[in-house]
């Protein structure tokens, strides 16, 4: 090891202290009564990815998205003033679900039950016989669910009165917006489904202490003499969201042919484009509550963990890119780093199963969260805090 | 049996069209999986040190302007993103890794708007 071209300085536990150190409960981690108050408390009442304009092409344009946690279809749709609205995907004559297809574009979503048709800004436009019934057609609007998109992502929210996103997000806001995201027009994506919590699930994702025993291989570059745990240089907290900044081994060797010309490859493409050198190219953005985003332009990926249930999670990963693939090379760099990037996400699924199937026996009354586990620790904590407000509410005015 | 046509100087992958050719990056995905070590392992010890020249050549003109050799060459080598990964970065792990690396579901360029190679 160079020590003169040594940069990696461990965060110190002093700057966390304002988090704690306590041992945390495990229960909330597999207990399904915890998991009924959070469904409330949290995913009820917080900004949820569902997708990105780069969906919405052209207007009419829709995507369907089915929720578990909220027992809720959606419908997203670009309007004809292309402006990007949600709406329950229900007819409000009988709450038929108007659309079966998972995308598309419709001038139009017509009810296959009685053919009422909704445009659109989920105006009701028609419906058989409408002088038979005792509403006025204004009255029979699709009901809406609200939505912000930033940094080209589409995020949704059950909770009327739920603070703005681009302002609970606060200085995360310009950094999310400076990400290539904003202006990506493609994504490759892949899924997966993992019987686990999902707090547990998503706490994988926002630890490094496990880089070296689960990825040896595929996550080599993280790792180095003076970092061997590959953890970050700084972590940032901004409200209930969080992130850390990335340490690279700039010293990591190639490979092989293939890695070394997918990472020249992508380097020289991403400099043309003028997407290197971004000031948020090294952070990881860990969003309440169930979302990552990686700013890193070589693998600039959306990561959502969907609950299911107590004990059951979805997770979807889009690797986002501006353009489609300019010639060969470009193809090969892309294809290249969605195939390490599923790879590396592939090989944490049978340990994060594993805790989750060692909690949910009860055997364990505390876990622990070491310094460097922090952002483990804060989700934690900004879910124990949402809890608490929500049962406080209901004590006080039963809502 | 017809050699499968694909640009001069690339002759040497005629044998590997049939198998890592394949259109899509879930095809690719799957030829992967169902071959055998050996199998991947030729199969890169004939395209890798290839890979520079075919990018160069293809990289010469743009896609619409590819030919259907044109397009078994990107394909090759698209395939040889996935197989040259697990060689180069997994080695022996590749085996062990195939049952959790197939849990993370694949969509197909179809339903993501991609562009389809």
């Amino acid at each position: 090891m160079n020590i003169a071209t040594s940069t990696f300085r461990r965060v110190d536990q002093s700057a966390l202290d304002w988090l704690g150190t306590d041992p945390i409960p495990a229960k909330p981690y597999h207990d399904p009564d915890f998991f009924e108050l959070e469904r409330a408390a949290v995913f009820m009442r917080s900004w949820i990815v569902i997708g990105h304009v780069c969906e919405l092409p052209d207007a009419g344009s829709f995507i369907r998205r089915d929720l578990e946690f909220a027992n809720a279809s959606l419908l997203i749709v670009r309007d004809r003033k292309q402006e990007i609205r949600a709406f329950y995907n229900v007819c409000t004559h009988r709450g038929t679900q108007l659309v079966r297809e998972a995308q598309g574009q419709r001038s139009a979503f017509t009810c296959p039950y009685h053919m009422w048709t909704f445009g659109t800004d989920g105006a009701l436009l028609s419906a058989p016989d409408f002088e038979a019934f005792h509403v006025k057609k204004q009255d029979c609007s699709l009901p809406t669910v609200r939505v912000e998109v930033i940094a080209g992502l589409i995020f949704v929210n059950f909770d009327e009165k739920a603070e703005p996103l681009r302002q609970e997000l606060g200085d995360f806001f310009p950094q999310l917006e400076a990400t290539p995201l904003g202006q990506a027009t493609t994504f490759l994506e892949y899924s997966y489904e993992i019987e686990s919590n999902w707090k547990l699930c998503y706490d994988n994702f926002q630890e490094n202490y496990h880089l070296r025993f689960i990825h040896p291989r595929t996550g080599y570059a993280g790792v180095g003499a003076e970092n061997p745990f590959g953890y970050p240089i700084d972590y940032h907290f901004n409200g209930p969201h969080r992130g850390q900044k990335i340490w690279y081994n700039l010293q990591a060797p190639s490979k092989g042919v293939v890695q070394q010309t997918a990472a020249e490859r992508a380097l020289d493409i991403l400099g043309k484009k003028g997407l290197l050198g971004q000031p948020a190219g090294d952070q990881y953005f860990a969003l309440f509550p169930n979302s990552f985003i990686l700013g890193n332009p070589l693998q600039n990926f959306l990561h959502v963990v969907y609950p299911i249930s107590a004990g059951r999670s979805r997770g979807v990963i889009r690797l986002f890119w501006v353009g489609e693939p300019e010639n060969a090379s470009e193809a090969f760099s892309r294809e290249f780093y969605l195939t390490m990037l599923r790879e590396v996400h592939g090989e944490d699924i049978n340990v994060i199963e594993g805790g989750y199937r060692g909690l949910a026996s009860g055997a364990l009354k505390h876990i622990h969260f070491q310094t460097q586990e922090v952002l483990c620790r804060h989700l934690h904590n900004m879910v124990m805090e949402k809890v608490g407000e929500y049962q406080r509410r209901i004590a006080e005015n039963g809502q | 049996m017809t050699a499968i046509s694909l640009p001069i100087g690339f002759e040497a992958l005629s044998s590997y069209v049939d198998l890592w050719a394949a259109q899509g990056i879930v095809a690719r995905d799957k030829a992967r999986t169902c071959t055998d070590a050996q199998e991947r392992q030729a199969f890169y010890d004939a395209a890798a040190p290839l890979l520079p020249a075919a990018l160069a050549h293809l990289d010469a003109r743009t896609k619409e302007k590819w030919d259907e050799a044109d397009q078994r060459l990107m394909r090759i080598m698209l395939s040889l993103a996935h197989i040259g990964f697990g060689i180069e970065m997994l080695g022996q792990s590749e085996e062990d890794n195939t049952p959790s690396r197939l849990r993370m579901h694949l969509s197909d360029e179809a339903t993501t708007g991609a562009a389809l190679f």
